[in-house]
């Protein structure tokens, strides 16, 4: 095969005429592919492989390792000196469907070069139940920065309280988006913060159904010592207009279990068969989101929070039952200066974290020449290299369930890989070529 | 002596205005607090009299804290054991303990003296030359700690934020304990003047770039000074058009009333941070001006007392197998909890005549009053002592005389000296309940014990002093069973200083909420870490 290393022209031009007709033709989606010579993060069991070589056939990942005999009639992409990750897996790609209000959080003001901080209002967080797949236009999505960072699955997620998608990307679809949506039906976000409301579709769900028949009042009616109500004998006409009842803001969660679309979505998440995802706006967040959730023993939960907000509650985390999907960056301690690997403070507390690379959201723009800058500097600074892996790929596949598909490259899943020009965690590696289900993509 | 207290007090703001502006803090702190730092070497005297604590203390504390002092625990269970050695312990309600040991389990003191021993396994924190005081108590906090909801259904418990950049300021001034307004309930925006001392929308503009000189000047209208109160004036003649009254009464409403959480400073810690709500009937001011008003809350009251009769005649009925409906009820909660006495009416008043009017309807309708602002309470010392009604005062807060009326109006640095010898209890409250300076400045909420060192400056003794920024608040509230003095039993909040708690010099080293360490002065970087 020494012929093919060599002709690197010859190489080019295979790739050039896979992009254009791979999609078009069955007759050369069916033809196998072997990538050979590379490094190979195969994120699973087998962990790092060198110069192995990966065989691909119909989009699926038909063979791996250092022994992989190459059929002949296969075409072979040499790529020597190179690494193979597995396609990335975004767990929390946030779209915005129309529907959010934007949360009138404490603001920082700079003014005549002080810095203030101005006490914002009660963030108002909806509360409603949305299907993401309802309401989401692919089309609409700028989907590059994404693409270009090397993630080839997402779960597509919006603010406020609402189900989630599974989408991934595609080399040509018929809306002529870059991604198309595979799993319209996913997971229950919901978006809590320091307030009654949010904190109430937590709370109110996750109850066991057969004590949920009066809990409506009674979590409505404030605070125990009551007295905020509408004076029960003053008479309608001469109560003053501002004492409005409780009762008269419908309560966010449903009245009754069996009516709502979504009770046996949150029947599965009290049984623990599938996560929460709850996104804390704030460190008290999520002491107030923990201390619901210890009500419900069963129910496990995935929390979406920034490093310094994990930071001041890495005590409250209870590894077995929680995931934390976080920033892959270094972050500041709090009111100071000091810098934190809060990942590598999640794993030595065995608490399991996946990383969402666009959650960093000027990172994710910035870095798109060397889109794992986050994690390898992580990794530098003590994060296990393996763990960052798995953070990016297997970890998020299995938070979603769908590790049987994507996530590590193991015989019979799908071909969905990253060629890094040089080790992934080098701080400036960069990518070479992106391959969707067995198809290159030239970047 | 009505024109020198003037002189004074007009002296004292503009070295504030001139410090403001230039930055010289330390010269003028040194300056006015002279008294506070000579004081602060006095050695501390037997608590013989206490008439400044209104409901006297339970005694219940101490027979525990004998039997704490006698019997260490012994329990098996692991404890979160913490022991403060060696400080100097100011109890507040009790004599002062030279070298003291405070040992803390499970967030409440367990025992106190010199004479504790120590369990193994306690966390030892050493406090040997420093002083020991309770966490101060602030009755009148805004946005500290808890989240502002505008929605009626809020639960103040979900509010919460521990990790709220304000409750570390807070708590790193001393301030263990704050009471916040936090819903609306009636009236919304308060029309017509704003009274000292009341919430002031601060953090809605921008923190710190408004001074609150207009109430460090006592800036008024000038009708208001012409004639006491404020006044809308006749655009043609100039005289004031006074307030009338309705021709036909009206019916009887709930008079409007806020609710308010009790939020501790546990900075970092949600566990046990909301205290406790509504401690107060919050009536808003002007709520009980005026023969309507009056004649009106006067039925309330009376309907209240009819109910909760009604209410054990139906126990009592019920108890004997009867079926009858329950009565209806009549008023709002904390009316009814009111007439209970197991709160205070808190409304703010600050001029003889409204004071006045509420001391007759308090010692007409038996029920505990506490008067906020109360700038003209010196007045009127006897008449506050006899109705036991207390106050909630500003020393600094400047309120100009009525015109040819200066000797029994406006306000006198040394109304809380008359309060002491009158025997009427009286808090501190900081001139404003915001956190806006970061805590040097001495303008903002966390100039508290700076406003109680002002206290002793006109006239009122430094115990006194004081317990009015620890027991007496605590006691306002209902809440002298938990918290603002150290006694065996209450809560472990407390504070590690570097000197005397009321001087301007003295920092808080080391500040224990529930019993946990929620500030370390070396570690948290907010007030400046130095050797003096």
């Amino acid at each position: 095969m020494r012929f093919i290393n060599l002709d690197q022209l010859k190489l080019r031009c295979l790739a050039i005429v896979m992009l254009w007709f791979v999609p078009l033709s069955p007759l050369c989606a069916q033809r196998t592919l072997a990538i050979m010579g590379a490094t190979i993060e195969t994120a699973s069991e087998k962990g790092t492989l060198k110069n192995a070589t990966l065989l691909i056939k119909d989009g699926k990942i038909e063979a791996i390792g250092t022994d992989v005999k190459i059929p002949v009639s296969a075409q072979v992409v040499n790529a020597t000196g190179k690494t193979i990750t597995p396609g990335f897996i975004d767990p929390y790609y946030v779209v915005t469907i129309g529907r959010e209000t934007q949360a009138t959080e404490t603001r920082t003001v700079v003014f005549g070069g002080r810095v203030f901080t101005i006490g914002g209002g009660a963030p108002s967080i909806a509360t409603t139940f949305a299907k993401i797949a309802d309401s989401l236009d692919v089309t609409k999505v700028n989907w590059q920065p994404a693409c270009r960072s090397g993630i080839t699955t997402f779960h597509v997620v919006a603010g406020g309280y609402a189900q989630s998608l599974i989408a991934k990307r595609v080399l040509d679809s018929d809306i002529g988006a870059d991604v198309e949506v595979q799993e319209p039906l996913g997971k229950v976000l919901v978006t809590v913060t320091n307030e009654t409301k949010s904190l109430d579709v937590l709370r109110n769900n996750l109850k066991p159904a057969d004590s949920r028949g009066g809990t409506r009042s009674t979590s409505t009616s404030g605070s125990p010592f009551g007295s905020r109500g509408l004076p029960i004998g003053a008479r309608p006409g001469v109560a003053p207009s501002s004492t409005t009842t409780a009762n008269a803001t419908p309560s966010p969660t449903p009245s009754s279990a069996s009516a709502s679309p979504t009770a046996a979505l949150w029947a599965d998440i009290r049984d623990g068969k599938t996560p929460v995802f709850v996104n804390v706006n704030n460190a008290s967040a999520i002491l107030h989101a923990g201390a619901i959730l210890a009500e419900s023993p069963k129910a496990k939960v995935v929390l979406i929070a920034s490093g310094p907000n994990v930071f001041n509650t890495l005590e409250s985390l209870d590894g077995k039952r929680t995931t934390v999907i976080l920033p892959p960056t270094i972050d500041l301690k709090p009111n100071s200066a000091i810098r934190l690997n809060v990942p590598k403070m999640l794993s030595d507390k065995k608490v399991p974290f996946v990383f969402s690379q666009s959650l960093g959201q000027s990172d994710f723009q910035t870095h798109q020449p060397t889109p794992l800058f986050g994690p390898a500097m992580l990794v530098r600074a003590g994060l296990d290299r393996q763990e960052a892996l798995h953070a990016l790929t297997i970890g998020p596949a299995k938070l979603l369930g769908i590790e049987k598909e994507v996530g590590s490259l193991e015989v019979g899943k799908q071909a969905d890989l990253v060629v890094f020009d040089e080790d992934p965690f080098s701080v400036t590696a960069g990518i070479e070529q992106v391959y969707i289900s067995g198809a290159p993509i030239n970047e | 002596m009505n024109e020198s207290y003037r002189t004074t007090s007009q002296l004292c703001t503009s070295g504030c205005e001139g410090v403001l502006r230039s930055g010289m803090v330390a010269s003028l702190l040194a300056v006015l607090l002279l008294n506070a730092t000579t004081f602060g070497q006095r050695p501390e005297r037997r608590f013989e009299r206490r008439p400044e604590t209104p409901n006297e203390v339970e005694n219940k504390p101490t027979e525990e804290k004998e039997k704490g002092t006698k019997e260490k625990p012994d329990d098996a269970k692991p404890k979160k054991i913490v022991a403060i050695v060696g400080g100097d312990i100011i109890t507040v309600t009790r004599e002062t303990i030279r070298g003291g040991t405070i040992l803390i389990e499970d967030g409440k003191i367990a025992a106190l003296g010199t004479q504790v021993e120590i369990p193994e396994g306690a966390k030892q924190i050493d406090a040997s030359g420093k002083i020991l005081c309770p966490g101060f108590v602030a009755l009148n906090v805004s946005r500290i700690g808890i989240n502002a909801s505008s929605d009626s259904s809020a639960k103040n418990s979900d509010g919460l934020d521990p990790f709220d950049d304000n409750v570390r300021l807070a708590v790193a001034v001393g301030i263990t304990t704050g009471c916040q307004q936090v819903s609306s309930g009636g009236g919304g925006e308060r029309r017509g003047r704003r009274a000292p001392g009341e919430d002031f929308p601060f953090t809605e503009r921008f923190p710190g770039l408004d001074p609150d000189l207009d109430q460090l000047t006592g800036a008024q209208e000038q009708s208001e000074r012409d004639f006491g109160e404020f006044v809308s004036l006749c655009p043609c003649c100039g005289l004031p058009i006074l307030a009338t009254e309705p021709l036909a009464i009206p019916k009887p409403t709930a008079i409007a009333t806020t609710g308010s959480a009790v939020v501790k400073m546990s900075y970092g810690v949600l566990d046990g941070m909301l205290l406790a709500e509504n401690v107060f009937l919050d009536a808003n001011s002007g709520s009980l001006i005026g023969a309507a008003n009056q004649r009106n809350w006067r039925e309330q009251v009376e309907l209240a007392r009819k109910y909760l009769k009604d209410q054990a005649e139906h126990e009592k009925a019920t108890a004997a197998g009867k079926k009858l409906p329950p009565p209806r009820k009549p008023v709002k909660d904390d009316v009814l909890r009111l007439v209970k006495k197991e709160v205070a009416m808190r409304i703010p008043a600050n001029t003889v005549s409204e004071m006045q009017s509420l001391v007759e309807l308090a010692k007409e309708l038996d029920y505990k009053l506490v008067i906020d602002g109360a700038a003209e309470c010196w007045v009127m010392g006897r008449e506050l002592a006899e109705a036991n009604a207390s106050v909630i005062l500003t020393p600094r807060i400047r309120r100009s005389p009525t015109f040819g009326a200066e000797d029994r109006t406006g306000t006198w640095i040394e109304a809380s000296r008359v309060m002491q010898e009158q025997g009427v209890s009286f808090a501190v409250n900081a001139l404003s309940n915001s956190i806006s300076l970061g805590g040097l400045a001495g303008r903002d909420l966390t100039s508290l014990p700076l406003e109680a060192a002002f206290a002793v400056r006109g006239g009122a003794s430094e115990r006194t002093a004081l317990a009015a920024i620890t027991i007496v608040p605590a006691t306002m509230m209902g809440l002298q069973n938990r918290i603002g003095s150290l006694e065996v039993g209450k809560d472990a909040d407390l504070l590690v200083l570097n000197g005397q708690p009321l001087d301007y010099r003295t920092y808080v080293e080391t500040a224990i909420v529930n019993g946990n360490v929620v500030y370390e002065r070396a570690e948290a970087r907010v007030l400046p870490v130095y050797d003096r």
